[in-house]
Protein backbone atom coordinates (compact mmCIF):
# COMPACT_ATOMS: atom_id res chain seq x y z
CA UNK A 1 0.00 0.00 0.00
CA UNK A 2 1.57 3.38 -0.78
CA UNK A 3 0.02 6.91 -0.95
CA UNK A 4 -1.86 7.17 -3.71
CA UNK A 5 -1.93 10.42 -5.28
CA UNK A 6 -5.40 11.24 -6.99
CA UNK A 7 -4.66 11.68 -11.40
CA UNK A 8 -5.35 15.62 -10.47
CA UNK A 9 -2.29 14.96 -7.62
CA UNK A 10 -0.48 13.64 -10.59
CA UNK A 11 -1.00 16.06 -13.56
CA UNK A 12 -1.04 18.47 -11.04
CA UNK A 13 2.29 17.58 -9.30
CA UNK A 14 3.83 16.75 -12.82
CA UNK A 15 3.07 20.28 -13.95
CA UNK A 16 4.65 22.05 -10.54
CA UNK A 17 7.94 19.71 -10.84
CA UNK A 18 8.05 20.70 -14.53
CA UNK A 19 7.79 24.33 -13.74
CA UNK A 20 9.96 24.11 -10.77
CA UNK A 21 12.51 22.60 -12.66
CA UNK A 22 12.13 25.00 -15.58
CA UNK A 23 12.80 27.66 -13.12
CA UNK A 24 15.74 25.83 -11.69
CA UNK A 25 17.21 25.62 -15.57
CA UNK A 26 16.71 29.34 -16.24
CA UNK A 27 18.56 29.98 -12.98
CA UNK A 28 20.99 27.48 -14.22
CA UNK A 29 20.80 28.78 -17.98
CA UNK A 30 21.29 26.62 -21.14
CA UNK A 31 23.53 24.24 -19.80
CA UNK A 32 20.72 22.31 -17.60
CA UNK A 33 18.90 21.80 -20.74
CA UNK A 34 21.74 20.07 -22.20
CA UNK A 35 21.36 15.77 -21.58
CA UNK A 36 24.88 13.61 -22.21
CA UNK A 37 23.98 12.00 -25.62
CA UNK A 38 23.51 8.40 -25.56
CA UNK A 39 23.11 5.57 -27.97
CA UNK A 40 20.12 3.29 -28.42
CA UNK A 41 19.43 0.33 -30.09
CA UNK A 42 15.68 -1.09 -30.87
CA UNK A 43 15.64 -4.63 -32.07
CA UNK A 44 12.09 -5.65 -34.20
CA UNK A 45 11.88 -9.22 -32.43
CA UNK A 46 9.32 -11.57 -33.61
CA UNK A 47 10.10 -14.69 -31.40
CA UNK A 48 12.75 -15.57 -28.35
CA UNK A 49 14.65 -17.94 -30.60
CA UNK A 50 17.97 -17.28 -32.08
CA UNK A 51 17.42 -14.31 -29.57
CA UNK A 52 20.96 -15.05 -28.06
CA UNK A 53 22.44 -14.87 -31.58
CA UNK A 54 21.00 -11.80 -32.36
CA UNK A 55 22.31 -10.68 -28.87
CA UNK A 56 25.88 -11.40 -29.57
CA UNK A 57 26.05 -9.31 -32.70
CA UNK A 58 23.91 -6.18 -31.37
CA UNK A 59 25.68 -6.01 -27.98
CA UNK A 60 28.95 -5.36 -30.01
CA UNK A 61 27.20 -1.89 -30.28
CA UNK A 62 27.95 -0.76 -27.07
CA UNK A 63 32.00 -1.96 -26.30
CA UNK A 64 31.89 0.10 -23.08
CA UNK A 65 29.67 -2.60 -21.68
CA UNK A 66 31.34 -5.08 -23.14
CA UNK A 67 35.05 -3.87 -21.81
CA UNK A 68 33.53 -4.18 -18.38
CA UNK A 69 31.97 -7.23 -18.74
CA UNK A 70 35.06 -9.02 -19.44
CA UNK A 71 36.42 -7.11 -16.71
CA UNK A 72 34.75 -8.28 -13.58
CA UNK A 73 31.39 -9.90 -12.05
CA UNK A 74 28.42 -9.44 -14.28
CA UNK A 75 24.88 -9.08 -12.58
CA UNK A 76 21.64 -10.07 -14.79
CA UNK A 77 18.87 -7.96 -13.12
CA UNK A 78 15.12 -9.49 -14.18
CA UNK A 79 12.38 -8.41 -13.21
CA UNK A 80 10.54 -11.69 -11.44
CA UNK A 81 7.65 -10.60 -9.05
CA UNK A 82 4.89 -13.21 -8.74
CA UNK A 83 3.13 -15.81 -11.01
CA UNK A 84 -0.45 -14.98 -12.20
CA UNK A 85 -0.90 -17.45 -15.74
CA UNK A 86 -1.94 -15.29 -18.69
CA UNK A 87 0.04 -11.91 -17.37
CA UNK A 88 3.48 -10.97 -18.52
CA UNK A 89 4.93 -9.78 -15.47
CA UNK A 90 8.24 -11.13 -15.20
CA UNK A 91 10.92 -11.17 -17.64
CA UNK A 92 10.95 -13.96 -19.79
CA UNK A 93 13.08 -16.54 -18.74
CA UNK A 94 14.52 -17.60 -22.35
CA UNK A 95 15.40 -13.66 -22.60
CA UNK A 96 17.33 -14.05 -19.45
CA UNK A 97 19.64 -16.85 -20.56
CA UNK A 98 20.03 -15.34 -23.79
CA UNK A 99 21.45 -11.86 -22.56
CA UNK A 100 23.16 -14.39 -20.62
CA UNK A 101 24.73 -16.17 -23.26
CA UNK A 102 25.36 -13.50 -25.90
CA UNK A 103 27.71 -11.69 -22.77
CA UNK A 104 29.56 -15.22 -22.66
CA UNK A 105 30.13 -15.56 -25.76
CA UNK A 106 31.73 -11.70 -25.84
CA UNK A 107 33.96 -13.14 -23.06
CA UNK A 108 32.05 -12.25 -19.97
CA UNK A 109 34.27 -12.71 -16.93
CA UNK A 110 31.46 -14.30 -15.02
CA UNK A 111 27.40 -14.17 -15.18
CA UNK A 112 25.68 -14.27 -12.38
CA UNK A 113 21.25 -13.76 -12.49
CA UNK A 114 20.13 -11.68 -9.73
CA UNK A 115 16.85 -10.46 -8.21
CA UNK A 116 15.06 -9.57 -4.61
CA UNK A 117 11.30 -10.41 -5.49
CA UNK A 118 9.40 -7.47 -4.04
CA UNK A 119 6.47 -8.77 -2.86
CA UNK A 120 6.64 -12.95 -1.92
CA UNK A 121 9.40 -13.95 0.42
CA UNK A 122 9.66 -17.43 -1.42
CA UNK A 123 11.96 -16.52 -4.31
CA UNK A 124 12.70 -20.51 -4.46
CA UNK A 125 8.75 -20.87 -5.36
CA UNK A 126 8.72 -17.78 -7.77
CA UNK A 127 11.83 -18.73 -9.38
CA UNK A 128 10.26 -22.87 -10.08
CA UNK A 129 6.96 -21.05 -11.06
CA UNK A 130 8.26 -18.84 -13.60
CA UNK A 131 10.50 -21.24 -14.88
CA UNK A 132 13.60 -19.14 -14.86
CA UNK A 133 14.87 -21.30 -11.88
CA UNK A 134 14.68 -24.29 -13.80
CA UNK A 135 16.51 -22.77 -17.23
CA UNK A 136 19.16 -21.55 -15.19
CA UNK A 137 20.08 -24.70 -13.35
CA UNK A 138 20.02 -26.05 -17.14
CA UNK A 139 22.35 -23.96 -18.37
CA UNK A 140 24.63 -23.86 -15.62
CA UNK A 141 24.22 -20.06 -14.54
CA UNK A 142 23.60 -19.30 -10.86
CA UNK A 143 20.97 -17.52 -9.40
CA UNK A 144 21.36 -15.15 -6.43
CA UNK A 145 18.47 -14.21 -3.95
CA UNK A 146 18.85 -10.34 -3.58
CA UNK A 147 16.67 -10.30 -1.01
CA UNK A 148 19.70 -11.95 1.66
CA UNK A 149 22.35 -11.06 0.26
CA UNK A 150 24.62 -8.80 1.74
CA UNK A 151 24.01 -5.58 2.28
CA UNK A 152 26.21 -1.96 1.64
CA UNK A 153 24.90 0.81 2.70
CA UNK A 154 25.38 3.39 -0.44
CA UNK A 155 24.43 7.59 -0.22
CA UNK A 156 22.53 8.29 -3.97
CA UNK A 157 24.36 11.72 -5.29
CA UNK A 158 20.95 13.50 -5.08
CA UNK A 159 19.32 12.01 -2.50
CA UNK A 160 15.54 12.76 -4.11
CA UNK A 161 13.99 11.04 -1.85
CA UNK A 162 15.52 11.79 1.50
CA UNK A 163 16.95 8.14 2.47
CA UNK A 164 20.19 9.61 3.12
CA UNK A 165 21.95 5.94 2.49
CA UNK A 166 20.32 2.85 0.81
CA UNK A 167 20.44 -0.70 1.69
CA UNK A 168 22.01 -2.12 -1.61
CA UNK A 169 22.96 -5.88 -2.42
CA UNK A 170 26.38 -6.83 -2.09
CA UNK A 171 26.64 -8.58 -5.07
CA UNK A 172 25.26 -6.26 -7.26
CA UNK A 173 27.31 -3.15 -5.30
CA UNK A 174 30.68 -4.80 -6.66
CA UNK A 175 29.60 -6.03 -10.17
CA UNK A 176 31.57 -4.94 -12.92
CA UNK A 177 28.33 -4.30 -15.13
CA UNK A 178 24.74 -4.56 -13.80
CA UNK A 179 22.48 -5.08 -16.49
CA UNK A 180 18.89 -4.12 -16.20
CA UNK A 181 16.67 -6.73 -17.87
CA UNK A 182 12.84 -4.87 -17.40
CA UNK A 183 9.62 -5.91 -19.01
CA UNK A 184 7.87 -3.42 -21.46
CA UNK A 185 4.91 -2.47 -19.00
CA UNK A 186 3.10 0.14 -17.66
CA UNK A 187 2.65 0.72 -13.16
CA UNK A 188 0.17 2.18 -11.41
CA UNK A 189 2.49 4.91 -9.54
CA UNK A 190 5.06 5.56 -11.84
CA UNK A 191 3.58 5.14 -15.50
CA UNK A 192 6.13 2.98 -16.71
CA UNK A 193 7.70 0.37 -14.97
CA UNK A 194 11.44 -0.77 -17.22
CA UNK A 195 14.66 -0.36 -16.56
CA UNK A 196 15.36 2.05 -13.94
CA UNK A 197 12.52 0.82 -11.93
CA UNK A 198 13.35 -2.64 -12.24
CA UNK A 199 16.21 -1.53 -9.49
CA UNK A 200 13.92 -1.66 -7.13
CA UNK A 201 14.95 -5.33 -6.99
CA UNK A 202 18.58 -4.57 -5.82
CA UNK A 203 17.66 -3.27 -2.52
CA UNK A 204 17.11 -6.13 0.10
CA UNK A 205 13.78 -7.14 1.52
CA UNK A 206 15.66 -8.78 4.50
CA UNK A 207 16.65 -5.20 5.22
CA UNK A 208 13.38 -3.35 3.97
CA UNK A 209 10.70 -6.16 4.11
CA UNK A 210 8.02 -6.83 1.56
CA UNK A 211 7.29 -5.13 -0.25
CA UNK A 212 9.75 -2.44 0.42
CA UNK A 213 7.72 0.23 1.15
CA UNK A 214 10.13 2.58 2.36
CA UNK A 215 10.79 3.42 -1.49
CA UNK A 216 7.33 4.78 -1.65
CA UNK A 217 7.05 6.41 1.37
CA UNK A 218 10.26 8.39 -0.14
CA UNK A 219 8.07 8.71 -3.95
CA UNK A 220 8.20 6.43 -6.56
CA UNK A 221 9.98 8.66 -9.09
CA UNK A 222 12.05 10.00 -6.29
CA UNK A 223 13.06 6.73 -5.30
CA UNK A 224 13.63 5.18 -8.84
CA UNK A 225 15.75 8.35 -9.45
CA UNK A 226 18.29 8.05 -6.84
CA UNK A 227 18.86 4.40 -7.69
CA UNK A 228 19.51 4.74 -11.37
CA UNK A 229 21.99 7.50 -10.54
CA UNK A 230 23.52 5.60 -7.48
CA UNK A 231 23.83 2.54 -9.61
CA UNK A 232 23.74 3.64 -13.21
CA UNK A 233 23.78 -0.15 -14.90
CA UNK A 234 26.29 -0.31 -17.45
CA UNK A 235 23.59 -2.00 -19.51
CA UNK A 236 19.99 -2.06 -19.93
CA UNK A 237 18.31 -4.56 -22.21
CA UNK A 238 14.31 -4.50 -22.28
CA UNK A 239 12.26 -7.73 -22.63
CA UNK A 240 9.79 -6.15 -25.03
CA UNK A 241 8.23 -8.78 -27.35
CA UNK A 242 4.87 -8.92 -25.17
CA UNK A 243 4.35 -6.00 -22.60
CA UNK A 244 1.91 -5.60 -20.07
CA UNK A 245 -0.67 -2.50 -20.77
CA UNK A 246 -3.17 -0.87 -18.31
CA UNK A 247 -3.52 -2.06 -14.76
CA UNK A 248 0.56 -2.59 -14.60
CA UNK A 249 3.04 -3.90 -13.12
CA UNK A 250 0.52 -6.91 -12.02
CA UNK A 251 -3.16 -6.49 -12.94
CA UNK A 252 -2.52 -5.77 -16.60
CA UNK A 253 -3.09 -7.26 -19.80
CA UNK A 254 -0.88 -8.27 -22.47
CA UNK A 255 0.38 -5.91 -24.77
CA UNK A 256 2.39 -8.13 -28.48
CA UNK A 257 5.09 -5.50 -29.14
CA UNK A 258 7.92 -7.49 -30.81
CA UNK A 259 11.02 -5.42 -29.76
CA UNK A 260 14.24 -5.39 -27.88
CA UNK A 261 15.24 -2.20 -26.66
CA UNK A 262 19.01 -1.74 -25.55
CA UNK A 263 21.55 0.69 -24.27
CA UNK A 264 24.34 2.04 -21.77
CA UNK A 265 22.28 4.56 -20.53
CA UNK A 266 19.16 3.69 -18.41
CA UNK A 267 17.08 6.79 -18.73
CA UNK A 268 17.93 6.84 -22.28
CA UNK A 269 16.76 3.69 -23.13
CA UNK A 270 13.82 3.69 -20.80
CA UNK A 271 12.68 7.47 -22.52
CA UNK A 272 12.72 5.39 -25.89
CA UNK A 273 10.78 2.48 -24.84
CA UNK A 274 8.52 4.83 -23.01
CA UNK A 275 7.96 6.68 -26.74
CA UNK A 276 7.56 2.90 -28.43
CA UNK A 277 4.57 2.56 -25.76
CA UNK A 278 2.46 5.59 -26.81
CA UNK A 279 3.83 8.02 -23.78
CA UNK A 280 5.58 11.15 -23.34
CA UNK A 281 8.19 10.35 -20.73
CA UNK A 282 8.64 14.01 -20.47
CA UNK A 283 5.36 14.32 -18.99
CA UNK A 284 6.15 11.54 -15.87
CA UNK A 285 8.02 12.74 -13.08
CA UNK A 286 10.52 9.90 -12.43
CA UNK A 287 12.10 10.89 -16.05
CA UNK A 288 12.01 14.75 -15.25
CA UNK A 289 13.94 13.52 -11.57
CA UNK A 290 16.08 11.34 -13.67
CA UNK A 291 17.02 13.92 -16.10
CA UNK A 292 17.52 16.42 -13.27
CA UNK A 293 20.02 13.45 -12.05
CA UNK A 294 22.10 13.59 -15.45
CA UNK A 295 19.68 11.28 -17.45
CA UNK A 296 19.03 11.21 -20.89
CA UNK A 297 14.95 12.02 -21.94
CA UNK A 298 15.18 14.26 -24.92
CA UNK A 299 15.07 12.81 -28.32
CA UNK A 300 17.56 15.35 -29.12
CA UNK A 301 20.42 13.69 -27.57
CA UNK A 302 19.32 9.85 -28.30
CA UNK A 303 20.59 8.49 -31.20
CA UNK A 304 18.79 5.65 -32.74
CA UNK A 305 20.04 2.76 -33.85
CA UNK A 306 19.23 -0.46 -35.49
CA UNK A 307 15.77 -1.26 -36.42
CA UNK A 308 13.14 1.02 -37.03
CA UNK A 309 11.00 1.77 -33.63
CA UNK A 310 7.81 1.28 -34.27
CA UNK A 311 5.57 2.75 -31.64
CA UNK A 312 2.57 0.58 -30.47
CA UNK A 313 -0.13 2.63 -28.21
CA UNK A 314 -0.23 0.76 -24.73
CA UNK A 315 -3.23 1.13 -22.67
CA UNK A 316 -2.28 3.41 -20.18
CA UNK A 317 -2.37 2.83 -16.51
CA UNK A 318 -5.39 4.85 -14.64
CA UNK A 319 -4.35 8.36 -13.98
CA UNK A 320 -1.45 8.55 -16.49
CA UNK A 321 -3.74 9.08 -19.24
CA UNK A 322 -2.45 12.93 -19.86
CA UNK A 323 1.41 11.10 -20.47
CA UNK A 324 -0.03 9.38 -23.75
CA UNK A 325 1.56 10.93 -27.00
CA UNK A 326 -1.37 12.45 -28.94
CA UNK A 327 1.41 12.25 -32.09
CA UNK A 328 4.07 9.78 -32.22
CA UNK A 329 7.89 10.28 -33.09
CA UNK A 330 8.08 7.16 -35.32
CA UNK A 331 5.62 5.04 -37.57
CA UNK A 332 2.69 3.29 -36.06
CA UNK B 1 5.39 -40.20 11.05
CA UNK B 2 8.32 -37.72 10.72
CA UNK B 3 11.46 -38.89 11.16
CA UNK B 4 13.44 -37.93 14.19
CA UNK B 5 16.66 -38.67 12.59
CA UNK B 6 16.07 -36.19 9.77
CA UNK B 7 14.92 -33.03 12.60
CA UNK B 8 18.36 -33.98 14.60
CA UNK B 9 20.43 -33.88 11.39
CA UNK B 10 18.78 -30.32 10.40
CA UNK B 11 19.44 -29.26 13.88
CA UNK B 12 23.33 -30.66 13.58
CA UNK B 13 23.43 -28.60 10.48
CA UNK B 14 22.02 -25.84 12.01
CA UNK B 15 24.35 -25.59 14.90
CA UNK B 16 27.43 -26.86 12.90
CA UNK B 17 27.14 -23.57 10.54
CA UNK B 18 26.96 -20.88 13.62
CA UNK B 19 29.57 -18.12 12.52
CA UNK B 20 32.69 -17.46 15.07
CA UNK B 21 30.80 -14.58 16.54
CA UNK B 22 28.00 -16.20 17.57
CA UNK B 23 25.26 -15.56 14.99
CA UNK B 24 24.26 -17.16 11.65
CA UNK B 25 24.14 -15.80 8.19
CA UNK B 26 21.33 -16.82 5.73
CA UNK B 27 23.78 -18.80 4.21
CA UNK B 28 26.86 -20.85 6.01
CA UNK B 29 29.94 -18.80 5.81
CA UNK B 30 28.06 -15.53 5.26
CA UNK B 31 27.99 -12.48 7.80
CA UNK B 32 25.38 -12.95 10.72
CA UNK B 33 22.23 -11.33 10.30
CA UNK B 34 19.06 -11.28 12.93
CA UNK B 35 16.66 -13.38 11.16
CA UNK B 36 18.40 -16.32 10.50
CA UNK B 37 19.95 -16.42 13.89
CA UNK B 38 16.21 -15.98 15.20
CA UNK B 39 15.12 -19.11 13.93
CA UNK B 40 18.44 -20.69 15.06
CA UNK B 41 18.53 -19.55 18.43
CA UNK B 42 14.72 -20.92 18.49
CA UNK B 43 15.72 -24.41 16.88
CA UNK B 44 19.22 -25.20 19.02
CA UNK B 45 19.25 -22.61 22.16
CA UNK B 46 22.11 -21.09 21.05
CA UNK B 47 22.76 -17.46 19.67
CA UNK B 48 20.99 -15.48 22.32
CA UNK B 49 23.71 -13.56 23.20
CA UNK B 50 24.15 -12.42 20.00
CA UNK B 51 20.52 -11.14 19.19
CA UNK B 52 20.87 -9.27 22.24
CA UNK B 53 23.87 -7.21 21.15
CA UNK B 54 22.76 -6.34 17.89
CA UNK B 55 19.97 -4.52 16.34
CA UNK B 56 17.09 -6.78 15.25
CA UNK B 57 14.69 -4.06 13.10
CA UNK B 58 11.74 -5.95 11.97
CA UNK B 59 12.87 -9.64 13.14
CA UNK B 60 12.14 -7.88 16.83
CA UNK B 61 8.72 -8.41 15.98
CA UNK B 62 8.97 -12.19 15.89
CA UNK B 63 11.48 -12.15 18.54
CA UNK B 64 9.31 -12.72 21.52
CA UNK B 65 7.47 -15.24 20.08
CA UNK B 66 10.01 -17.56 19.34
CA UNK B 67 12.11 -16.82 22.35
CA UNK B 68 10.21 -16.19 25.04
CA UNK B 69 11.01 -19.14 27.28
CA UNK B 70 14.99 -18.94 26.37
CA UNK B 71 15.25 -15.06 26.72
CA UNK B 72 13.36 -14.28 29.86
CA UNK B 73 16.30 -11.03 30.49
CA UNK B 74 15.19 -9.73 27.02
CA UNK B 75 11.36 -9.52 26.98
CA UNK B 76 10.77 -6.39 28.24
CA UNK B 77 13.24 -4.74 25.87
CA UNK B 78 11.61 -7.28 22.83
CA UNK B 79 8.30 -5.65 23.96
CA UNK B 80 9.08 -2.19 24.19
CA UNK B 81 11.06 -2.12 20.59
CA UNK B 82 7.76 -3.60 19.04
CA UNK B 83 6.15 -0.61 19.76
CA UNK B 84 8.78 1.74 17.47
CA UNK B 85 7.68 -0.49 14.27
CA UNK B 86 4.23 0.85 14.55
CA UNK B 87 2.55 1.64 10.99
CA UNK B 88 2.36 4.98 9.72
CA UNK B 89 -1.67 5.55 8.73
CA UNK B 90 -2.07 5.93 5.08
CA UNK B 91 -4.98 8.59 3.74
CA UNK B 92 -7.49 7.77 0.78
CA UNK B 93 -7.57 4.11 0.79
CA UNK B 94 -10.63 2.48 -0.75
CA UNK B 95 -10.26 -1.14 -0.17
CA UNK B 96 -9.62 -1.66 3.04
CA UNK B 97 -9.64 -0.16 6.91
CA UNK B 98 -6.71 1.61 6.99
CA UNK B 99 -7.03 3.28 10.14
CA UNK B 100 -6.58 -0.15 12.06
CA UNK B 101 -2.63 0.17 13.61
CA UNK B 102 -0.89 -2.52 12.78
CA UNK B 103 3.40 -2.90 12.16
CA UNK B 104 5.00 -1.99 9.50
CA UNK B 105 8.65 -3.64 8.32
CA UNK B 106 10.86 -0.40 8.60
CA UNK B 107 9.55 2.79 11.09
CA UNK B 108 7.89 5.19 9.44
CA UNK B 109 5.93 2.95 6.80
CA UNK B 110 2.57 1.36 6.49
CA UNK B 111 1.36 -1.48 8.48
CA UNK B 112 1.46 -5.02 6.48
CA UNK B 113 0.13 -8.29 7.38
CA UNK B 114 3.09 -10.82 8.04
CA UNK B 115 4.81 -7.55 10.19
CA UNK B 116 1.32 -7.83 12.27
CA UNK B 117 1.37 -11.55 12.46
CA UNK B 118 4.20 -11.60 13.80
CA UNK B 119 3.71 -8.76 16.23
CA UNK B 120 0.66 -10.29 16.99
CA UNK B 121 1.65 -13.67 17.72
CA UNK B 122 4.78 -12.01 19.97
CA UNK B 123 2.28 -9.95 22.23
CA UNK B 124 0.09 -13.08 22.77
CA UNK B 125 2.87 -14.69 23.78
CA UNK B 126 3.37 -11.82 26.43
CA UNK B 127 -0.35 -11.86 27.42
CA UNK B 128 -0.29 -8.23 25.86
CA UNK B 129 -3.54 -6.26 25.03
CA UNK B 130 -2.31 -5.05 22.36
CA UNK B 131 -2.11 -8.62 20.62
CA UNK B 132 -5.92 -7.71 20.02
CA UNK B 133 -5.23 -4.64 17.35
CA UNK B 134 -2.97 -6.92 15.74
CA UNK B 135 -5.74 -9.57 15.04
CA UNK B 136 -8.14 -7.21 14.06
CA UNK B 137 -5.97 -5.92 11.49
CA UNK B 138 -5.11 -9.29 10.25
CA UNK B 139 -8.92 -9.99 10.06
CA UNK B 140 -9.75 -6.55 8.49
CA UNK B 141 -7.21 -7.42 5.59
CA UNK B 142 -8.59 -11.03 4.57
CA UNK B 143 -8.96 -11.44 0.94
CA UNK B 144 -12.32 -12.54 -0.53
CA UNK B 145 -10.70 -16.17 -1.11
CA UNK B 146 -10.53 -16.41 2.62
CA UNK B 147 -6.45 -16.44 2.93
CA UNK B 148 -4.26 -12.74 3.22
CA UNK B 149 -2.22 -11.46 0.26
CA UNK B 150 1.11 -9.61 1.41
CA UNK B 151 -0.93 -6.31 2.26
CA UNK B 152 -4.27 -5.83 0.65
CA UNK B 153 -7.35 -7.70 0.32
CA UNK B 154 -7.66 -5.70 -3.02
CA UNK B 155 -6.03 -3.64 -4.93
CA UNK B 156 -6.74 -0.56 -7.53
CA UNK B 157 -10.52 -2.10 -7.80
CA UNK B 158 -9.36 -5.91 -8.07
CA UNK B 159 -9.63 -9.03 -5.80
CA UNK B 160 -6.45 -10.27 -5.05
CA UNK B 161 -5.75 -13.93 -4.14
CA UNK B 162 -4.19 -15.30 -1.30
CA UNK B 163 -0.28 -16.10 -1.03
CA UNK B 164 1.01 -18.89 1.23
CA UNK B 165 3.50 -16.97 3.54
CA UNK B 166 0.60 -13.89 4.67
CA UNK B 167 -1.74 -16.78 5.14
CA UNK B 168 0.35 -18.90 6.77
CA UNK B 169 1.18 -16.07 9.44
CA UNK B 170 -1.98 -14.74 9.75
CA UNK B 171 -3.72 -17.94 10.07
CA UNK B 172 -1.49 -18.77 13.02
CA UNK B 173 -2.06 -15.64 14.76
CA UNK B 174 -6.06 -16.07 14.84
CA UNK B 175 -5.99 -19.64 15.46
CA UNK B 176 -3.72 -18.31 18.24
CA UNK B 177 -6.31 -16.34 19.61
CA UNK B 178 -9.26 -18.49 19.38
CA UNK B 179 -10.41 -17.84 15.81
CA UNK B 180 -11.25 -20.61 13.69
CA UNK B 181 -9.12 -21.28 10.44
CA UNK B 182 -10.76 -19.26 7.71
CA UNK B 183 -9.36 -21.79 4.57
CA UNK B 184 -8.28 -24.80 4.15
CA UNK B 185 -4.68 -24.43 3.57
CA UNK B 186 -3.86 -27.81 1.54
CA UNK B 187 -6.64 -26.96 -0.76
CA UNK B 188 -5.37 -23.15 -1.33
CA UNK B 189 -2.09 -24.32 -2.10
CA UNK B 190 -1.21 -28.07 -2.66
CA UNK B 191 -1.43 -27.03 -6.10
CA UNK B 192 1.34 -24.01 -5.96
CA UNK B 193 5.14 -24.33 -6.28
CA UNK B 194 6.36 -23.69 -2.83
CA UNK B 195 9.65 -23.42 -1.43
CA UNK B 196 11.02 -25.17 2.21
CA UNK B 197 9.97 -21.47 4.17
CA UNK B 198 6.28 -21.47 2.60
CA UNK B 199 5.89 -25.33 3.20
CA UNK B 200 7.26 -24.91 7.14
CA UNK B 201 5.00 -21.91 7.64
CA UNK B 202 2.02 -23.63 6.45
CA UNK B 203 2.98 -26.53 8.14
CA UNK B 204 2.67 -24.88 11.33
CA UNK B 205 -0.20 -23.02 10.52
CA UNK B 206 -2.01 -26.37 9.72
CA UNK B 207 -1.26 -27.61 13.29
CA UNK B 208 -1.94 -24.86 15.32
CA UNK B 209 -5.41 -24.73 13.41
CA UNK B 210 -5.92 -28.45 13.85
CA UNK B 211 -5.94 -29.05 10.02
CA UNK B 212 -4.00 -32.46 8.49
CA UNK B 213 0.06 -31.80 8.74
CA UNK B 214 0.97 -35.12 7.20
CA UNK B 215 0.83 -33.23 3.06
CA UNK B 216 2.77 -30.45 4.86
CA UNK B 217 5.24 -33.07 6.11
CA UNK B 218 5.67 -34.89 2.98
CA UNK B 219 6.12 -31.54 0.76
CA UNK B 220 8.74 -30.30 3.30
CA UNK B 221 11.19 -33.77 3.41
CA UNK B 222 10.72 -33.59 -0.15
CA UNK B 223 11.91 -30.04 -0.74
CA UNK B 224 14.69 -30.29 1.84
CA UNK B 225 15.56 -33.57 0.12
CA UNK B 226 15.71 -31.64 -3.52
CA UNK B 227 17.12 -28.32 -2.90
CA UNK B 228 19.98 -26.79 -5.65
CA UNK B 229 22.53 -24.94 -4.17
CA UNK B 230 23.04 -24.29 -0.50
CA UNK B 231 20.31 -24.53 1.79
CA UNK B 232 19.28 -21.45 3.57
CA UNK B 233 20.28 -21.51 7.39
CA UNK B 234 16.70 -20.42 8.47
CA UNK B 235 14.69 -22.68 6.13
CA UNK B 236 16.82 -25.07 7.78
CA UNK B 237 16.09 -24.06 11.56
CA UNK B 238 12.46 -23.88 10.56
CA UNK B 239 12.48 -26.53 8.94
CA UNK B 240 13.48 -28.29 12.17
CA UNK B 241 11.32 -26.59 14.44
CA UNK B 242 8.30 -26.98 11.69
CA UNK B 243 8.65 -30.85 12.04
CA UNK B 244 9.35 -30.90 15.47
CA UNK B 245 6.01 -29.73 15.96
CA UNK B 246 4.03 -32.31 13.74
CA UNK B 247 6.34 -34.66 15.69
CA UNK B 248 3.77 -33.52 18.91
CA UNK B 249 6.37 -30.51 19.71
CA UNK B 250 4.94 -27.23 20.83
CA UNK B 251 3.97 -24.44 18.72
CA UNK B 252 7.50 -22.45 18.15
CA UNK B 253 5.56 -19.07 17.69
CA UNK B 254 3.11 -19.51 20.58
CA UNK B 255 4.37 -21.90 22.68
CA UNK B 256 1.39 -23.75 23.10
CA UNK B 257 0.96 -27.61 22.45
Amino acid sequence: MTRRPTRRLVVAGGIGLGVGLGLIGARRGAAWLRQPRARVAVLRVETYDDLAERLFVELERFPRALERARSGPVVLKPNLVEIHPGRPINTQPTFVVAVAEALLRHGAASVVVAEGPGHTRDTEAVLHASGLGPLLAERRLSFVDLNVDDVVEMSPPFDLAGHGRLPIARTVAEAALVVSLPRLKTHHHAGVTLGMKNLFGVVPGAAWGWPKNRLHWGGIPESIADLWSLLQPGLTVADGLVGMEGDGPILGATRPHGVVVLGEQACAVDATTARMMGMDPTALPAFQLAARCGGTVSTSWIALEGDDPVAVRYAPAPGFEGAVRSEQPWPT
Amino acid sequence: MVAAPLIAALRRRVAETRNADGGWGYLAGRASRAEPTLWAAAATGQGLTWLAAHPLGWCGLLAPALLWDQAPGQRAGWLRAIEALRGRPVDGVEDFDATLPGWAWVDGTASWVVPTAMAGLSLLRAGDGRAAEAVALVANRRCEDGGWNYGNPRAFGASLPAQPQPTAWCTTLLAAAGHPAPLDLEGAFSSQALGPSSLGLLLLAAARCGQDTAPWVQRLEAALGSMAGPPRLDHTALAALALARAAGGPCPLTGQP
